[in-house]
């Protein structure tokens, strides 16, 4: 392209591209996080992946709706919250298919640990998959994740009575399926 | 305060505690276990699920798509069986005065050259109109001693007699019978 033409270019004005390249560095460097909080969400590495990719989608796109900057951890924690309860219904519904199908789930287990332990996690998976998609995630984040009553309520966007409910059927739910 | 208001207060350490709860929930049958499964719930913190009980999505759809597709094709051919069914079955319970009628639209401009066969036909449309009045359209079905069996009267009903049946029509009667209910 000549020079001239280069020039005549409209520039996008420099703080657009410094905020949006602030941007996609915060998001990538709450990655790691986040993905390691979809997984125990999902239950699934792969799976997770593609929940926090869909949540940074979310975040770009709706980020003119974030209130307090300070807040962004929480508020991309709501995002991928929300994106793996989505995900999290809709694989109930395709279990339901697949089972009526008689495809039977894939399994993968990992060689470095040991059989009491692979029994231990798969017997929580399954009692968990039995879950309500509110239930499992409040679980997740209370329990596997260590959040706070308030920070589950604040990322599930409900109040921290209806999560307190949610935990105590999770538990006996739990406790009746035989993972606790 | 109840077993679910102490389980809540097991759960949320802000909540306030009455007097008397520890010695409780050692006691109570439905809120010891409660409390032994919260223990070992604190204990999964950090835990990293195994990867797999992945239902693959993949294969259920493409099995699903096979599915619908082998649907599909018993549902046309079902369709088809039933569309030709229903066609055989008016054919062959069409009323007499149907059947004359169409026989006359195809055969009148055959017959027409033949003189005996113009005064049959001539005194069949006649027949027909005179016992138009009295002739149902399907006497098997429509008769009250037969009607309990439904579509299956046609074959526990009595030979039908049809009054066109009695008359002489010469070779006009060949054509009849070949068009008539049986």
């Amino acid at each position: 392209m000549p020079l001239t033409k280069e020039l005549m270019q409209p520039v996008p004005p420099r703080s657009a591209i410094v905020v949006a390249a602030e941007r996609g560095e915060l998001l990538a460097r709450e990655r790691p996080r986040l993905e390691a909080l979809a997984r125990r969400l999902v239950w699934d590495p792969e799976e997770a992946r593609d929940v926090v990719q869909s949540a940074c989608v979310d975040a770009v796109s709706q980020w003119h709706t974030l209130r307090d900057e300070a807040r962004v951890g929480a508020w991309l924690r709501q995002l991928v919250v929300n994106r793996a309860a989505s995900h999290l219904r809709s694989r109930r519904v395709w279990s339901v298919v697949a089972k009526l199908f008689l495809v039977e789930p894939e399994h993968a287990p990992s060689v470095d640990e040991s059989a009491d332990q692979r029994e231990h996690r798969a017997r929580l998976g399954t009692a968990l998959e039995r879950l309500s998609t509110r239930q499992r995630v409040a679980f997740t984040l209370r329990y596997l994740e260590g959040f706070s009553l308030d920070e589950v309520a604040e990322s599930m966007n409900i109040d921290r009575g209806t999560v307190r409910v949610h935990l105590q059927r999770a538990v006996k739910a739990l406790r009746a399926n035989g993972a606790l | 305060m109840g077993c679910d208001d102490i389980q809540q207060c097991l759960l949320d350490e802000t909540l306030p505690r009455f007097e008397g709860l520890t010695e409780h929930v050692s006691a109570c049958p439905r809120c010891l276990p409660f409390s032994q499964s919260l223990s070992e719930a604190r204990q999964l913190r950090g835990l990293v699920p195994a990867p797999g009980r992945r239902v693959p999505v993949a294969k259920t759809k493409r099995r699903l798509q096979l599915t619908a597709a082998m649907a599909l094709i018993a549902a046309g051919i079902g369709t088809q069986v039933s569309l030709g069914h229903d066609w055989l079955t008016r054919r062959h319970h069409a009323s007499p005065q149907v059947q004359a009628q169409a026989h006359e639209n195809r055969a009148i401009p055959v017959v027409a050259s033949d003189e005996d066969d113009a005064q049959a036909w001539s005194a069949l449309r006649e027949l027909t109109r005179e016992t138009s009045a009295e002739t149902r359209r399907n006497p098997r079905v429509d008769d009250p001693a037969t009607q309990p069996f439904g579509a299956l009267s046609s074959w526990v009903a009595p030979h039908a007699t049809s009054p066109l049946r009695s008359l002489n029509l010469g070779a006009a009667n060949t054509r009849i019978m070949l068009t008539s209910e049986d």
